[in-house]
């Protein structure tokens, strides 16, 4: 349901019950001020007078009496403006809607006057029957009400219809008079209403009616602005996310509703944000697939020309040479070892969240690291030792990562150690601290670029500009994992010549934690 | 030197390759090629264990976990896969070693070696390396029965290097543990003192060979 349409049908559902409240109060008290003001009229005419003039002539009594009052007697002066000399004797009702009303009561038999009201007095005896025959006959409910006792009782009435104007409504009040015997002992007072053009209705529920409606129409004129801007705020907020949260729904002012767009603005700018992120990420993806595309065919490229030589070779049995199969060798350890460099490069770029570290045998990992390269080292003729310290040395690193930083280094220095010469892996412990130290007698790098790989950016910057037969990626990979790590990485030139990579960092302590236990 | 090795490896080319690999090396291997099977078998009745961890019919982990409940028979993982959490779940689950593909034959022969030859750490009291032999208690050495007599600065030196026979052990260790400390050796008194050993120890000598940019080393086999 539409909040307008809710609201209206609420603001209906209240006011309806309330103008009824209202009228049916509004009529209580109006009934019960006019039945203190019959029963005032009656008990005033008939002590001023009335009561010589009903006693006197029972059976005729009536007032404003039915024939012409000279002749009956019933007030001689003043007559008949006044026929009891009582002055204005007209009960005024609170309603003020008296003041319509004639001063004059018409006689009883006159034709009524439409919108007027008419005041009828009739006297009964203590049994509650008139001497007077015309007199009505008292209803059952008042005449329960006087033999239980009371001094007065009241109802309405509707008198038999007579012709247009004919049906007349009333209030009626028998009262009973202080005497309390004779033929005048109860007095009935009516009030007869004679139905006027567009009257009544209006008179009693008009005012409440009115108050209901205006109070529908201010709110609905108070809250219309509101469901304007509410569904403002759902263009906005519908074109916002067309736009892929790059527009914004913009709210102006400082109330709830402004706040409820600048709100959606703020989750919009926070969905774009990481709309924005996995956006780079998938770029960054797509441009690692690439690049790796481009890098895995080069050496793939001459593994495949190695191959179909050997073949040609091996089928006109001509002796196969043995350096190009140690190329071919070569070549495919080097596909290995570029795939994990650019999966530990794509993890180092998409800046992971801290490394998961876990012990692990530092032991283990720098003989994993030297063994995998002896098969290339023999190959080329270097010399590839390697030394462990006779105690176990633990650290705190993730394994995939940190052996690929160690085998960088190693496969680094043997595949640009020249042929012939020695590669040594050796592990030492410091004190609290382990010592990784790779060092070679090859041709080292220059001074220009052993100052380069100290530059934060090399790594972008080389793996731009990948080629085979560079020593960039390897060295900044295996530095950038040291530092991830925490742990120290220097490149030097070694004392026996060559390059001379170290690694340092703490051992871990038999209470550290590793990442597996969380 | 024969053992009985079982590989668990599902790729048929791989697994052939393998077993001719270990074969050709001196090693006796059989090879299963599903994972329900190695789940059932007695690990007892093998010296060395080379498990493939993606398998058909049981995960690698869940076979070593079965067998690690049984025995403590030394088992070799092989894993394609980068992802660390892996092996370490390996290793805590009670591998000895991985391996990650790709690898090199003779890496993996050099790598089940190590582990076959790993025990012989444990022996202190009595040290033997090739035709040189050490009685540790009564610091005695003898080369092919006939006794030497070293100082005590260069039986420490031997005992060093003949605990761990074809191991480099890196100079400044050496010098660190082997020198008396109260006279401020230095690396170059340690080469004075292996060569004198070298010496003494006449036509074994041989054995005791430097280790460019490490140390030294003593060879258990014969020099080829």
């Amino acid at each position: 349901m539409k909040l307008a349409t809710r609201l209206a049908l609420t603001l209906l559902l209240t006011a309806l019950p309330l103008t009824a409240g209202l009228v049916f109060l509004r009529e209580r008290a109006a009934r019960s001020a006019e039945l203190a003001a019959l029963v005032d009229y009656a008990r005033g005419r008939m002590e001023s007078g009335g009561r010589d003039v009903c006693e006197e002539d029972p059976e005729f009594f009536q007032d404003p009496p039915a024939r012409p009052l000279a002749d009956r007697g019933f007030g001689r002066a003043g007559m008949p403006r006044d026929p009891l000399g009582l002055g204005p004797g007209v009960p005024r009702s609170p309603r003020g809607r008296e003041a319509r009303l004639d001063p004059h009561p018409p006689r009883a038999g006159g034709p009524p006057i439409p919108g007027s009201t008419r005041f009828e007095l009739w006297a009964y005896n203590p049994d509650m029957r008139s001497d007077n025959p015309s007199a009505p006959v008292l209803d059952a409910a008042l005449r329960a009400e006087l033999e239980g006792g009371a001094r007065l009782a009241s109802s309405a009435f509707v008198l038999p219809e007579r012709g247009p104007f004919a049906r007349r409504e009333g209030f009626q009040a028998a009262v009973r008079m202080t005497w309390e015997t004779g033929p005048c002992a109860i007095v009935l007072a009516r009030r007869i209403d004679i139905p006027g053009v567009g009257a009544t209705a209006f008179d009693r529920f008009g005012v409440p009616a009115l108050l209901a409606l205006v109070l529908v129409l201010v709110t609905l004129f108070a809250f219309l602005p509101v469901v304007r801007r509410v569904r403002e705020l759902t263009t906005g907020v519908r074109r916002s996310a067309a736009s892929g949260y790059v527009e914004v729904v913009g709210a102006r002012g400082s109330d709830e509703l402004s706040e409820l767009g600048r709100a959606f603005d703020s989750a919009g700018a926070q969905v774009r944000a990481q709309i924005e992120q996995l956006e780079r990420r998938e770029r960054s993806l797509r441009a690692f697939v690439e690049n790796t595309t481009h890098d895995v065919m080069l050496p793939l490229t001459v593994l495949q020309g190695h191959l179909v030589a050997l073949e040609r070779r091996s089928a006109a049995s001509e002796v196969s040479e043995p350096a190009r199969v140690r190329e071919a060798q070569e070549e495919a350890h080097y596909l290995g070892a570029l795939l994990e460099n650019l999966g530990a490069a794509a993890r180092l770029e998409a800046d992971e969240l801290p490394i998961a570290r876990y012990r692990m045998s530092l032991n283990r990992l720098v003989e994993r690291a030297a063994l995998r390269q002896t098969t290339i080292a023999r190959g080329k003729g270097v010399d590839l030792v390697h030394a462990l310290p006779g105690e176990e040395v633990e650290v705190l690193a993730d394994v995939t990562l940190f052996e690929r930083a160690i085998s960088n280094l190693v496969h680094n220095a043997v595949r640009y150690g020249r042929e012939g010469g020695h590669v040594a892996v050796v592990l030492e412990v410091d004190g609290d601290e382990f010592v990784v130290r790779v060092l070679d007698d090859g041709p080292g790098v220059s001074d220009e670029e052993l100052a380069r790989l100290h530059e934060r950016s090399y790594r972008t910057e080389a793996a731009r500009r990948r080629h085979p037969t560079g020593t960039g990626l390897g060295l900044s990979i295996a530095k950038e994992i040291c530092e991830r790590h925490g742990f120290g990485f220097q490149l030097r030139r070694a004392e026996v010549g060559g390059l001379e990579a170290i690694l340092r960092g703490p051992r871990a302590r038999p209470r550290d934690e590793d990442s597996s236990a969380t | 030197m024969s053992a009985r090795i079982l590989l668990v490896e599902d790729d048929e080319k791989l697994g052939r390759q393998i077993v001719e690999h270990l074969t050709e090396a001196g090693l006796e291997a059989s090879w299963l090629r599903d994972g329900g099977t190695a789940l059932g078998l007695t690990p007892q009745n093998y010296a060395l264990l080379i498990l493939d961890l993606m398998l058909p019919g049981a995960h690698g982990l869940d076979v070593l976990k079965r067998w690690r409940s049984q025995c403590d028979v030394p088992v070799l993982v092989l894993s394609a896969k980068q992802d660390a959490v892996v092996k370490v779940r390996a290793l805590e689950l009670g591998a000895d070693d991985y391996m990650t593909k790709p690898f090199w034959p003779e890496e993996l022969v050099a790598r089940v070696q190590a582990r076959l030859r790993r025990p012989v750490l444990a022996r202190a009291d009595r040290v033997e390396c090739g035709p040189i032999v050490l009685d540790v208690a009564a610091r005695r050495v003898f080369v092919e029965t006939a006794e030497i007599e070293l100082t005590k600065v260069e039986f420490e030196l031997l005992h060093a290097l003949a605990l761990r026979p074809g191991a480099a052990i890196a100079r400044s260790w050496l010098v660190q543990n082997v020198l008396p400390p109260e006279r401020d050796g230095t690396e170059r008194t340690l080469d004075v003192h292996v060569s004198r050993l070298r010496k003494k120890l006449g036509s074994a000598g041989a054995r005791l060979g430097t280790v460019w940019g490490i140390g030294y080393k003593l060879r258990s086999e014969d020099a080829t």
